[in-house]
């Protein structure tokens, strides 16, 4: 790859300081990688390697405790998400960067549909057109028509995991963080979510992915990197 | 200042009952009234010789103004002979010697009155006095006198309408009768006295400075002559007075004059029957019997 | 572009006489907002905050922290004692606790026509002894709307907007039940489509699934028209349902303040700390 890097981390680290037990709890330490346009990056390593950790510092869920996060915007300008303001990271979260979870966000009376749209809504989409593009997802994610108008709160974990992803990728972010995307699907439906992912990625995107399964990282990577604990 | 003399022999009270000073006080809210068209002027009401709410808010305002050669009408309803307005005409004169009285309303230069504006239009040269229960309209929705005055103020008047809106809503009409809350000049909102809404429209750039006393509240407060003054009401839902028609919406007649431009009263005969009479009987007899007979004389009047 | 709506710098509020130590002796170190040299309440000390076009604040805190206090002040319901505020609007920009440029009137102004607040307690922010509909009508006729059918297909839009049953709209709302009286307030405070909206504990001692109602109606306010708003509450759950951006207040003062999502998973000061584990 000739082309700057997407992402670039530099000397990240994280640890959490609990005050009650006035305990510092490292996570991840001095992590430096790369994450390009148009590939797939993994990162693998055993639990408590801080895998998740260093997906939410990107996404500014967790404020790293050193290092740099250098962020190519699509404006052309270099961020460092570890320390740029949060109503940037708020934009960035908007319109560029997308975070697909195994825990499902949604309001609890938003019927499946919205969840998936909401992104769209935020900029400003119409609720009709929102709409109709977050059925196109679904139906391609194999979510059955009658579960569209349910609230998500009450669908099965498969379910609520295509829900995620749909809503992850609906916005067509430039960069995308994905926590086990597959974790709780069946074969089939894996199937369809990989292949989603794949396609993204080729139109673009790069992507951060955390597998659960060593096969899926062999199969879905272009690059690895390895984490070892702290 | 003529009105100002210190003693009249006939009474040993200063002539207009009140000192010097409290005239000269209620003159100068007065003033201030008319300067600022519809805002209420506090004034030390002084104690009359009569219960407060028998009309000793515009009594002090008449014995302000009045001088020895003015001549008075006072009426109640829009009579001349009802015991309130006789008795204040009485002490009136009691106390200003050399005033003429009348009940003639163009012959009058001031008229103190309650609850109508007389029928026949007033002039530049005539001062209409009238009294006042209650002077602030805001007394319905706001009860603290402080915060009333602010929105005063502040022309905020959003809660007056919400009143008429719930009116509308209720009965699909404005239903208040008398003390129609009217703005003067495109700010204050005045209550103007208990005249029926068929009197507001004669607010309207009147031609007669129109004096408010309210004797109890101590509050004076004024339509100066030209003002503008409009009862609030939505746009869309015009302001109606009184219509006086039967159910087959033919226009009543006064059943003593047969005047069917007036506001008339509503009686009922001995023998049952629903009849219809001017409230203003200066404008009644005057259509019937001519002016000239309409002039009380002093001693047929008062005797 | 994101456009600022409000910019509030040092905003202080002190009940009581107050005196020179109020601020050195009270807040978060001293666990205390009451001066122990004057018996003064400092109830809010030297919050800044900038609130950006469509973004809702969540304001969260333990009762007594400050956190209402700082939206009354905004709100006007209150005086400050120190600090600056600029709101942002089309027309222009507006230093609300300036008393040389901004007079009582036009501050009403504000108040009414810029600005919308929801009351934890309906009592507040509706007069009970109106119909819901003339609640609404209040608004608009400080809008200076005084056309009646006008009024009244408004009154009906917006009580459809926050789904008060249209029947319901000629009744006196001290009948309603609590969630369906605070719509009628959000209904009220969006009457004049106010680009700043102010919440205050508005789903507290609110059924669950009543709470979640009118959680949906302020993220469809937000997405449908770009609100701004801030949300005062205790409840870690509508600030996490709600707000982007969250600072949490204690004895009057911010002692964190960052991305929702940071601060409910990544909390910083030991406080939060533990009122983000006892709530999980």
């Amino acid at each position: 790859m000739t082309t700057s890097p997407l992402l670039q981390i530099e000397g990240l680290s994280k640890s959490f300081f609990m005050h009650d037990q006035q305990k510092e709890i490292p996570s991840a330490r001095e992590v430096s990688f790369r994450v390009h346009s148009k590939r797939l990056t993994a990162l693998v390593g055993p639990t408590g390697a801080g895998k998740s950790s260093i997906l939410k510092a990107i996404y500014r869920t967790y404020i790293p405790c050193k290092g740099r996060i250098l962020y190519r915007s699509a404006a052309g300008k270099t961020v460092d998400l570890a320390s740029a303001d949060e109503h940037t990271i708020l934009a960035l979260r908007s319109r560029e960067i997308g975070f697909v979870t195994q825990f499902l966000f949604a309001l609890p009376r938003q019927p499946a549909i919205d969840v998936v749209a909401s992104p769209l809504y935020r900029r400003g989409l119409s609720k009709a057109d929102g709409r109709q593009k977050a059925g196109a997802l679904l139906q391609r994610l194999h979510i059955p028509e009658h579960l569209w108008g349910l609230s998500p709160t009450t669908f099965s974990g498969g379910e609520r995991q295509r829900i995620n992803l749909a809503r992850g990728i609906i916005g067509r972010p430039r960069l995308l963080l994905l926590d086990e995307p597959t974790a709780s699907l069946d074969l089939r439906t894996t199937g369809d979510v990989l292949e989603m992912i794949t396609e993204l990625k080729n139109e673009g995107t790069g992507i951060l992915a955390i597998f659960h399964d060593p096969d899926l990282v062999q199969r879905m990577a272009d690059a690895v990197y390895q984490l070892d604990r702290p | 200042m003529r009105n100002d003399t210190p003693y009249t022999p006939s009474t040993a009270y200063p002539f207009g009952f009140l000192d010097a000073y409290a005239k000269r006080e209620i003159r100068r809210s007065i003033l201030k009234a008319v300067a600022l068209p519809g805002y209420q002027v506090p004034y030390a009401s002084r104690e009359m010789p009569m219960g407060r709410g028998f009309g000793t808010g515009a009594l002090q305002l008449t014995l302000s103004v009045v001088g020895p050669d003015d001549t008075l009408k006072v009426i109640d309803q829009g009579s001349d002979d009802s015991v309130n307005a006789v008795n204040l005409r009485r002490f009136i004169r009691k106390t200003c010697p050399g005033i003429q009285t009348t009940t003639l309303t163009e012959a009058a230069t001031v008229l103190q009155s309650r609850h109508r504006i007389p029928e026949k239009p007033l002039t530049e040269e005539q001062i209409c006095i009238l009294q006042v229960p209650y002077p602030d309209p805001l007394v319905y929705v706001e009860p603290t006198e402080e915060k009333r005055r602010t929105m005063h103020g502040e022309a905020d008047y959003a809660r007056l309408w919400v009143k008429l809106y719930e009116d509308m809503r209720e009965f699909d009409e404005i239903t208040i009768s008398h003390r129609y809350p009217t703005r003067i000049n495109g700010h204050y909102v005045l209550d103007p006295s208990p005249i029926p809404r068929y009197d507001v429209p004669k607010l309207n750039r009147s031609r007669a400075l129109i004096l408010f006393g309210a004797g109890r509240e101590k509050k004076i407060y004024a339509v100066p002559p030209f003002t503008k003054a409009e009862p609030l009401t939505f746009e869309d839902v015009p302001f109606r007075t009184e219509t006086f028609v039967d159910a087959d919406g033919n226009r009543l007649a006064c059943r003593r004059c047969g005047a069917t431009d007036s506001f008339l009263d509503e009686f009922t005969t001995d023998t049952g029957e629903k009849v219809f009479q001017c409230s203003d009987s200066d404008y009644c007899l005057s259509r019937s019997q001519g002016p000239a007979s309409a002039i009380y004389t002093e001693a047929r009047h008062d005797a | 572009m994101m456009r600022k709506v409000l910019d509030v710098k040092g905003l202080s509020k002190v009940y009581g006489k107050g005196c020179p130590y109020c601020r050195d002796a009270t807040g978060p170190r001293f666990d205390t907002n009451i001066c122990p040299h004057c018996a003064s309440v400092v109830a809010v000390h030297d919050i800044s905050f900038t609130l950006y076009e469509g973004e809702i604040l969540g304001v969260m805190g333990e009762s007594g922290s400050g956190k209402s206090t700082v939206v009354k002040c905004l709100y006007f319901d209150e005086t400050v004692d120190g600090g600056t505020a600029h709101f942002f609007d089309n027309h222009g920009q507006y230093n609300l606790f300036d008393l040389f440029s901004l007079n009582a009137a036009q501050r009403r102004w504000l108040r009414y026509r810029r600005f919308g607040m929801v009351y934890q307690n309906p009592h507040m922010g509706l007069n009970l002894g109106i119909s819901a509909g003339g609640n609404i009508a209040e608004r608009l006729l400080m809008n200076d709307m005084l056309i009646y059918a006008d009024i009244r297909k408004r009154a009906s839009e917006l009580l459809q907007r926050t789904e008060v049953p249209e029947n319901r709209m000629d009744d006196l709302p001290g009948h309603f039940s609590g969630g369906m009286q605070q719509r009628v307030q959000i209904a009220k405070a969006l009457a004049t489509n106010p680009p700043l909206l102010f919440l205050d504990e508005v789903t507290t001692g609110l059924d669950v699934s009543v709470q979640a109602s009118i959680l949906d109606l302020i993220i469809e306010i937000q997405d449908q028209l770009k609100t701004t708003m801030i949300v005062v509450t205790h409840d870690l759950g509508v600030i996490r349902l709600l707000a982007g951006r969250t600072i949490v207040m204690k004895n009057g003062c911010i002692i964190e303040a960052g991305l929702t999502d940071q601060i409910l998973e990544d909390p910083q000061h030991a406080y939060t700390q533990r009122l983000v584990a006892s709530a999980l």
